[in-house]
């Protein structure tokens, strides 16, 4: 794994989300998809959401540019983009916002583009009002296409998405969002649907992107593998909840919540030739029957009494480093508790 | 073309059906009790012009022989006399077709009206109480008959207030196209809830799809997006079942012009029927083969054009 | 939990009601004097084109007939015909479907190269060619109509077969070396039998429609059998002086045609929450 990357400090917040909470309704019946989440994403930094599908990693990207579905509501928190509430915006400076400050790029071009407007149609979308000319938005669309590395993108330009195969296609997308100059990109997980081979490639040029540019990204993942090639700071996930926050190296090399340690051990590892791997038991619980404990409580090998009655809160271990859980001291050497029993096979 | 070679393509595909839809259509007036010559020229018919008739159609020579004059006729559009008109179908057929196509025409302009805009809303204010009036209208207009409808619509607009003629369309263009008011919209109530349905729940599914959630994501202004990529994309199939919904206005033409008396095809095929004339009969029943052939393929050829994704092969 | 019971009560509501008016409509059918003690076809030419009035409560028609006797009667004629046409092309339809989906090969092409010839004929047309071969009557009514009705059900059974027969329980029975007769019967109908259903409570409608629309045409059920088609017939030449005759018979027809299109639609959201 690469854990090399340098976490940037002390720079300005891009975006600051505090406290944010989501409900969805539907039959009257509520569900908590997100609960008190806080962070922030600094200039250039690359911010990464990790958990399992269902986790309101998703749900939380998409409140930052209010893409919520209609049964879903925000009761509470804030989201800073540049000092400025996105949640108290006008429909009309929203609509500034979108695209041209914050872009996203989603998990299956395949649906996420128009399948009867051309690559050109839905690029020319992003120069509406900018009083570019026509030749100007031609040359700026061919840029866009040259620097995702499609070949002869004039030819292209006039196609549509189905015509492209898997990676140009996620190629495609990424030059139309970046063809805005966002200064945040979400991308929610833009690899996912891709062979290997091609998900490497995209992520070398999200990052190679990323520098060029100068922008912040929010990744959302639930692979871990992709989080170490591409993040700053991670964010753990879990049943709307943040569980722990640090930055790459440290989440890897000292994680302080079961779970995170959980979706750790449970990656296939080099290393660890004769190791098999660590599930974690049990299923994550209904968002509308969250338990009144830890959300993890059921599924944690070391939950306690506390846990079933107390949900712990976000603390700090050390700086820059959160944590949700009851025990997360106890936990720094926990490896130990894992590896005496991966020991034990060996 | 592409559009060219392939309309050829299905014509050549065509033609194979075309030949046993006539086999059919000449075993059948054959399998009418009697004496297909007594049959074709009514049971008034005098022996000369029986033995007459006999000798054109070839009655004396074997089927086979007999088949391929019918068929040389149906090819050189001579489909034979009528008794009742004592004219030639083809020329019948000719005159009266006019009627039934602006009859047509003017139904699919209200029927656009009448479907895109209630199934466009509808399926926007998706449950909401505008969805749930439109959703019962179109559950209701699929169970409405259009005769009656017709009926009512000339009693209220033609007999109690005195805006419509009761019946034909009179003599210049003026009198045509308001004597074509009502029949249209009476065809266009029969077709609509079906397309007012489509569209719906094209909308429904499109207005939560990835792309339009992309498109908001992109700071398009809500306007561009409803044009470009909502209605744009819902319209697709609606407008390919539209196209082919002209088959039944098409077919409707045969009991409209009953209802509002106009001089079309349709009103041709029932009255040749209580007339007994099948030469009629015969010709009218060809010609909607051929008018559901080309539809059907003018809709793939449409649905080729308004899809990028839908190559024609 | 609460979800579950909300959804189920939404149902019931299309489906009820549908439910409410056809059943009506069948004891309407089924004993007409227990409703009216005129008789429909009793000439009366005392009271001819007499308005709606306390006795004759939708009026009468130019030979002095009750027209509310009248439309009471044709429930039984006009629920005949919709079930009747409905039912034949049901069952040749899907068998038609499954055999041709099933086997595929030769034998689903020459089923479907006769599917596109009866494709060729709109329905009227063909309905109408038929009725005029036969002669004019509901004997002629039922043959073209179970001659025109059979397709779609083919095609939609078809492809539902199609997908079916390639899912794993189906490659499972045959792995087992069950007959086809019995991965028919056990494994293919009851999974594409629902959708053909749902098609049917809406055929009832279209072919109750294109029934009464023959009548009206004069080609379907003759005169003076009281048929709800056939009585708007009637009416046409009376609409200045007797809209009644016009009238009522139609509202009943559409009320009936709604019931059955409530059923569908019903059974239609019973599958798709089901399917979920």
């Amino acid at each position: 794994m690469d854990l090399s990357k340098e976490t940037v400090k002390d720079s300005v917040n891009l975006l600051e989300v505090n406290n944010l909470n989501i409900r969805f309704y539907s039959n009257g019946r509520e569900m908590k998809a997100v609960n008190g989440v806080s962070f922030d994403i600094k200039k250039g930094e690359t911010f990464g959401f990790v958990g399992e599908s269902g986790c309101g990693k998703s749900t939380t990207s998409r409140a930052i540019i209010r893409l919520l579905a209609e049964n879903a509501r925000v009761p509470d928190g804030e989201i800073l983009y540049n000092g400025t509430d996105i949640l108290k915006l006008s429909q009309e400076k929203l609509r500034k916002i979108r695209g041209k400050e914050i872009g996203m790029i989603f998990q299956e071009p395949m649906t996420a583009l128009n399948p009867v407007l051309t690559i050109k149609k839905q690029m020319y979308e992003q120069f509406l009002g900018t009083g570019m000319t026509a030749k100007e938005k031609e040359e700026k669309a061919v840029e866009m296409l040259r620097l995702v590395g499609i070949p002869s993108p004039e030819k292209r330009l006039k196609e549509y998405i189905h015509q492209f195969s898997g990676g140009m296609r996620q190629r495609a997308m990424i030059a139309i969002t970046l063809a805005a100059n966002p200064k945040l990109l979400i991308a929610d997980e833009p690899t996912t649907a891709l062979d290997v081979t091609i998900q490497d490639q995209i992520i070398k040029l999200i990052n190679k992107i990323k520098k060029q540019m100068g922008m912040s990204v929010l990744l959302i993942t639930h692979d871990l593998g992709v989080v170490s090639q591409m993040c700053d700071r991670v964010a753990v996930m879990y049943a709307g909840y943040f569980v722990e926050t640090a930055d790459t190296l440290t989440l890897f090399s000292k994680p302080r919540h079961p779970y995170t340690k959980g979706l750790i051990d449970a990656l296939p590892s080099t290393e660890k030739k004769n190791s098999s791997l660590m599930p974690i038991k049990g299923t994550t619980p209904s968002l509308s029957e969250l338990p009144d404990g830890c959300p993890f409580g059921p599924r944690c090998p070391y939950c306690q009494e506390k846990c079933t009655l107390e949900l712990p809160e976000m603390a700090e271990v050390e700086p820059g480093h959160m944590v949700r859980c009851h025990f997360s001291d106890k936990l720094i050497g926990a490896s130990g508790l894992i590896s005496i029993e991966d020991g034990e096979k060996q | 073309m592409d559009v060219l070679n392939y309309t050829l393509k299905r014509i050549l595909q065509m033609i194979p059906v075309f030949l046993i839809v006539t086999v059919l259509i000449f075993v059948l007036i054959r399998a009418i009790p009697g004496d297909p010559a007594m049959v074709l020229l009514g049971e008034k018919a005098t022996p000369e012009s029986l033995a007459a008739l006999r000798e054109k159609l070839g009655l004396n020579e074997s089927y086979i022989t007999q088949f391929f004059l019918y068929l040389k006729g149906i090819v050189t559009f001579d489909l034979g006399d009528s008794i009742k008109f004592k004219a030639p179908v083809s020329q019948l057929i000719l005159s009266r077709v006019g009627t039934t196509i602006c009859l047509t025409a003017m139904s699919t302009f209200f029927t656009v009206i009448f479907s895109f805009i209630p199934g466009y809303i509808a399926g926007i204010k998706k449950d909401k109480i505008p969805d749930q009036i439109v959703r019962f209208i179109a559950l209701v207009g699929l169970s409405v008959p259009s005769f009656w409808i017709g009926l009512v619509l000339l009693t209220a607009f033609a007999v109690k207030i005195k805006i419509f003629p009761v019946s034909g369309w009179g003599n210049t263009p003026w009198e045509h196209f308001v004597g074509l008011i009502l029949p249209s919209i009476t065809q266009a109530i029969a077709v609509s809830a079906v397309l007012i349905r489509n569209l719906r729940n094209n909308v429904v599914d499109i207005k939560n799809s990835d792309y339009v959630d992309y498109a908001r994501s992109k700071g398009i202004s809500p306007l561009r997006i409803s044009t470009h990529h909502i209605i744009r994309n819902a319209l697709i199939p609606t407008t390919t079942l539209l196209s082919l919904k002209l088959i039944a206005m098409f077919g409707g033409s045969i009991v409209i012009e009953n209802v509002f008396n106009l001089p079309g095809i349709g009103a041709l095929l029932v009255n040749s029927i209580y007339a007994r004339d099948y030469a009629v009969v015969q010709g009218i029943v060809i010609m909607f083969v051929i008018v559901v052939m080309v539809i059907n393929l003018l809709t793939d050829i449409i649905y080729s054009i308004l899809d990028p994704r839908v190559k024609l092969s | 939990m609460a979800d579950k019971i909300k959804k189920k009560k939404k149902i019931n509501i299309s489906l009820l009601i549908g439910i409410i008016i056809v059943s009506a409509a069948i004891i309407l059918a089924v004993c007409p004097s227990f409703f009216t003690t005129f008789d429909p076809e009793a000439i009366d030419s005392q009271s001819m084109l007499a308005p709606p009035s306390a006795l004759h409560l939708f009026g009468t028609d130019n030979y002095g007939r009750d027209i509310f006797a009248r439309v009471i009667y044709s429930a039984r004629i006009d629920l005949f015909i919709g079930v009747g046409a409905m039912i034949v092309p049901f069952f040749i339809g899907t068998a038609v479907g499954i055999i041709s989906g099933y086997y595929g090969g030769k034998i689903d092409a020459l089923l479907m190269r006769i599917l596109d010839i009866f494709m060729a004929f709109p329905y009227m047309v063909l309905a109408i060619a038929i009725v005029a071969i036969t002669g004019a009557g509901i004997k002629a009514l039922f043959i073209s109509m179970w001659l025109v009705g059979w397709k779609e059900y083919t095609r939609l059974v078809r492809s539902e077969v199609l997908v079916v027969k390639n899912s794993e329980y189906v490659e499972a029975a045959k792995v087992l070396g069950y007959s086809d007769l019995r991965v028919i019967m056990r494994s293919i109908i009851p999974n594409v039998l629902s959708s053909a259903i749902v098609y049917g409570a809406s055929d009832i409608v279209m072919c109750m429609m294109s029934g009464a629309a023959m009548s009206y045409l004069g080609l379907g059920v003759q005169a003076p059998t009281p048929e709800w088609g056939a009585i708007i017939s009637g009416g046409k030449a009376f609409l200045s002086v007797a809209w009644w005759i016009t009238v009522f018979p139609g509202i009943f027809l559409v009320i009936t045609g709604l019931g059955f299109s409530l059923i569908g639609d019903g059974l239609s959201d019973m599958l798709r929450q089901k399917g979920r």
